[in-house]
C-alpha cells in the first residue's frame, strides 16, 4: 500500500526546506501572483526554480497555488505566468478556478491540477464535475466528515486532499467576503484580514464572536489513512519554522509509526501534546466525526496558552570550543531541561550547564531573542536542528 | 433588461411591476428572504405562466442531500421554471447526468467575477450569471459586454456578505446561557457599520445592514445589455418596495431616461457597496 503523502504549507524558501528536511512529502507555496495569501513573503519565479530543484533531488513535490478568485484584469496577465511557473518545474497547480483548471489541463496536460478547498466541495457529485475536468486530487472543504470522505472516495476514485492541522475558516471556504465589506480588503484575492477573529459589539452583555478554535487531527490519522485519502495537508504558509518543523516532524512520525506498527501509546501522548501546545491555541477536530458545534469556538477573544517552548535554532558549530552555535528565540538559563532535535528526527535530551555568548562569555540565562548564542555538545547537527524546552 | 425581485415573504409575492422572482426552495437553498416548498413553488409558477420564475438551489451540498436533489431537479424540470440558481456543482452535473434541459444560473456568491469564467461556464450549459457584489461597476460592465453567458445583477437589497456552517447563534447563546435568537444586529467597531446575522437550519448568514443602492447604475447596465436585474425587499415598508418595481419597470420601458427617476431614489441612501469602490488585497510589498 502506497504511504499517503504529507503536504506542508511553505511561506518561504527557507520554510520550504525546513518542511521537506522534517518529513513533508510535498510542499505547497504561493507565487507573486495569484495566491491566496497576497501578503506572505511569497516566491519569485527564480525562488520557485530553486524549491523545484531543492524538492526534487530530494524525491519530493512542489505544488503551487493559483487559487484566488479571478477578476477581470487578473485574466490577461495569468497566462504568462501559468507558463512561467511550469518551466520552474513546479508539480501541481491548486486551482478553484473552474475556467483556469480547463485552461492549464488543456494547455499542460502532464502537470496535475488539484481543486483548492476555496471551492468548498462537500459531496461526490460535485467531486465527479472536476474528475470529468481532469482535475487530478480534490481538496475537500473542511465541512466534510469521515463518512463523507469515505463515500466521495469509494464514489469516484479521485485522489482526495484533506486538511489536518492549522487554521480553520468560520465560514465555508470561498463563501466569506467579510474582509471586503469590514475591511476593504479582497478575502478572494489574497487580502483576508481575517474578521472571523474580530469582536463584534451587539445588545447582549458580551461581544458576539466566531473564531473557532484551530483544527488537530493527529488522533485520527489512522482513520483517514484507512479510508483511503491521498493527501493530508497543513494549513499556514505564514507560520514560523519552529511550528513548521515541529508539526511537520510530530505528524511525520505518527504517519510513519502507523504504517510500521511502531507508535506507542505513550510516544503519540506526546507528539499529540506537543502538537497542541504549538500554536497557542486550543484545538479541535471540528466536522470529523459530528457537527462543529460551541465547544469548537472562542467567545472571550482569543483565549491562548503562552507558549514559549522554542529556544532556539542551530545554524551551525563551534568546532574549536565543541559548541552549537544557535539564535535565542526564548528565555533559557542553566539548570534548564531541553530537547535538541533534528531534521531527520533524532531528539537528544539535553540538561544546559554552560552557555556562552558568541565570544565564548559565559552567561547565566539567555534573555535576548535573536542573540547568537553557544551550547557545548559534542557534535555537529544538521543544519534548521532546533532546541526546545521540555521542563515546563 | 428584466426586473426579478425577491419578496420578503410568500404572501407578498405580486409581480405586477416586475418580470419575475426568485424562490428559495425549503431545505435546498440559504439566505432567502422566505422559502417555499415545492407545492407553493409549482402553484406560483401556474399563477404567473408569463412571468419568469428562478428556484434558487444554492446551497452547499453533501453526499446525503445527492438522491433527494435528483428528484428535486426532475420535479422542478417538470414545472417549467425559468432556471435554477446553484452554488453547488454537483447540480450542473447531476443536469449532465439526468439529461435535463432546465436552465441554469451559476450564483457562487462571491466568485462570479470576470468574463472568461462566465464563458467557460456558459459552454458547459450555464445559461446564466448572477455577478458577485464585491466587484466594480466597470467590472460587470465588461462581463457582460464581453461573455457570452445571460448576465444577472443585485441592485437593491442588503448584501449577503458570509456564510457558514457553523450554528453561530446557537453557540453564541449556548455560552452565554441565554434562551437563543436566530437573528443579532452587529456592530464592526472601527468601522462602525452594522451587519445582520441569520441563523436558519443550514447554518449562519451574515448581511450588510446598509442597503445597496444601484438605482444609479440601472441605466449603465442596460446600456451593457444585462438581462435581469435583481431587486431584493430589504426596504423598510413593502409599499415603498411596490412603488420601487412599479418606477423601475416604467425607467426601463423609458430605456432609462428619466433624470427623475435618479433624482426619487437618492432616498435609498448612498450606498453603493462596490459599484464604485475597489477593494484592495495587497497590503505591503513583498520583501
Amino acid at each position: 500500500m502506497d504511504k499517503l503523502e504529507l503536504l506542508a504549507p511553505a511561506g518561504d524558501l527557507e520554510r520550504l526546506k525546513v518542511n521537506l528536511l522534517y518529513g513533508a512529502d510535498s510542499v505547497y507555496i504561493g507565487g507573486e501572483k495569484f495566491s491566496l495569501r497576497a501578503n506572505a513573503t511569497n516566491f519569485t519565479l527564480d525562488e520557485i526554480k530553486e524549491g523545484c530543484s531543492f524538492a526534487h533531488k530530494l524525491g519530493k513535490k512542489v505544488f503551487l497555488t493559483l487559487n484566488i478568485v479571478f477578476h477581470n484584469e487578473d485574466m490577461e496577465e495569468v497566462f504568462n505566468y501559468i507558463d512561467e511557473v511550469v518551466l520552474c518545474g513546479i508539480d501541481a497547480f491548486i486551482v478553484s478556478d473552474a475556467f483556469i483548471i480547463s485552461y492549464i489541463k488543456e494547455k499542460y496536460p502532464q502537470v496535475e491540477v488539484h481543486l483548492s478547498t476555496q471551492n468548498s466541495t462537500t459531496n461526490y457529485e460535485t467531486v465527479k464535475y472536476f474528475k470529468d475536468e481532469g482535475v487530478d486530487r480534490v481538496v475537500l472543504a473542511r465541512e466534510v466528515g469521515e463518512k463523507d470522505i469515505a463515500e466521495i472516495i469509494k464514489k469516484t476514485g479521485v485522489d482526495i486532499e484533506v486538511f489536518i492541522h492549522g487554521a480553520m475558516c468560520t465560514c465555508y471556504s470561498g463563501r466569506c467576503a467579510l474582509s471586503n465589506y469590514v475591511t476593504n480588503r479582497d478575502a478572494n484575492r489574497g487580502g483576508c484580514s481575517q474578521v472571523c477573529r474580530f469582536a463584534f459589539a451587539c445588545c447582549e452583555e458580551k461581544d458576539f464572536t466566531l473564531a473557532t478554535k484551530d483544527l488537530n487531527m493527529a488522533r485520527y490519522i489512522k482513520n483517514l489513512i484507512d479510508i483511503g485519502v491521498k493527501s493530508l495537508k497543513i494549513e499556514g504558509r505564514m507560520r514560523s519554522l519552529y511550528y513548521l518543523a515541529t508539526v511537520i516532524g510530530s505528524y511525520r512520525r505518527i504517519i510513519d509509526g502507523i504504517y510500521d506498527g511502531t507508535l506507542t501509546k505513550e510516544e503519540f501522548s506526546i507528539l499529540e501534546e506537543r502538537l497542541n501546545k504549538v500554536a497557542n491555541r486550543e484545538t479541535s477536530s471540528h466536522y470529523f466525526l459530528k457537527e462543529a458545534d460551541w465547544t469548537d469556538q472562542y467567545y472571550s477573544g482569543r483565549v491562548e496558552i503562552s507558549n514559549q517552548d522554542y529556544l532556539g535554532l542551530i545554524t551551525g558549530y563551534d568546532k574549536e570550543n565543541g559548541c552549537l552555535i544557535l539564535i535565542e528565540r526564548n528565555y533559557f538559563k542553566i539548570g534548564d531541561d531541553v530537547e535538541i532535535f533534528t531534521p531527520t528526527g533524532e531528539v537528544y535530551k539535553y540538561k544546559v550547564y554552560m552557555i556562552y555568548d558568541e565570544d565564548m562569555n559565559e552567561l547565566e540565562v539567555a534573555r535576548h531573542p535573536e542573540q547568537v548564542l553557544k551550547l557545548k555538545f559534542p557534535e555537529e547537527l544538521a543544519k534548521y536542528s532546533m532546541i526546545r524546552r521540555i521542563n515546563s | 433588461m428584466k426586473i426579478l425581485s425577491e419578496f420578503r415573504k410568500k404572501s407578498s409575492i405580486d409581480m405586477t411591476y416586475c418580470d419575475g422572482a426568485i424562490l428559495a426552495l425549503k431545505d435546498y437553498s440559504v439566505m432567502g428572504k422566505d422559502y417555499y416548498t415545492l407545492e407553493e413553488i409549482e402553484k406560483i409558477v401556474s399563477n404567473n405562466l408569463d412571468k419568469d420564475i428562478f428556484v434558487s438551489l444554492n446551497r452547499n451540498f453533501f453526499n446525503a442531500d445527492i438522491s433527494y436533489l435528483k428528484d428535486i431537479l426532475l420535479r422542478l424540470e417538470n414545472i417549467k421554471v425559468k432556471g435554477i440558481l446553484f452554488y453547488d456543482l454537483a447540480i450542473l452535473q447531476l443536469k449532465k447526468e439526468l439529461n435535463l434541459k432546465i436552465p441554469l444560473v451559476w450564483n457562487q456568491t462571491h466568485m462570479v467575477n470576470n468574463y472568461k469564467t462566465c464563458d467557460y461556464y456558459f459552454s458547459r450549459g450555464v445559461e446564466y450569471a448572477l455577478l458577485g457584489k464585491e466587484i466594480t461597476l466597470d467590472e460587470v460592465v465588461e462581463i457582460i459586454k464581453k461573455s457570452s453567458i445571460k448576465c444577472m445583477v443585485e441592485v437593491v437589497g442588503c448584501a449577503s456578505v458570509a456564510f457558514s456552517k457553523r450554528k453561530l447563534l446557537t453557540n453564541y447563546y449556548t455560552d452565554l446561557g441565554k434562551e437563543v435568537k436566530n437573528e443579532l444586529n452587529i456592530l464592526e467597531r472601527v468601522s462602525n457599520d452594522n451587519y445582520i446575522v441569520k441563523e436558519e437550519n443550514s447554518g449562519t448568514g451574515f448581511y450588510k445592514e446598509k442597503i445597496t443602492n444601484g438605482t444609479g447604475i440601472i441605466k449603465d447596465l442596460y446600456n451593457a445589455g444585462c438581462e435581469y436585474i435583481i431587486m431584493r425587499d430589504d426596504l423598510e415598508k413593502e409599499e415603498d418596495f411596490y412603488e420601487l418595481l412599479k418606477d423601475t419597470k416604467q425607467y426601463i420601458l423609458e430605456k432609462c431616461s428619466l433624470d427623475s427617476y435618479v433624482s426619487k431614489y437618492k432616498k435609498l441612501g448612498d450606498y453603493t457597496n462596490f459599484f464604485f469602490n475597489k477593494t484592495i488585497y495587497k497590503v505591503k510589498k513583498n520583501g
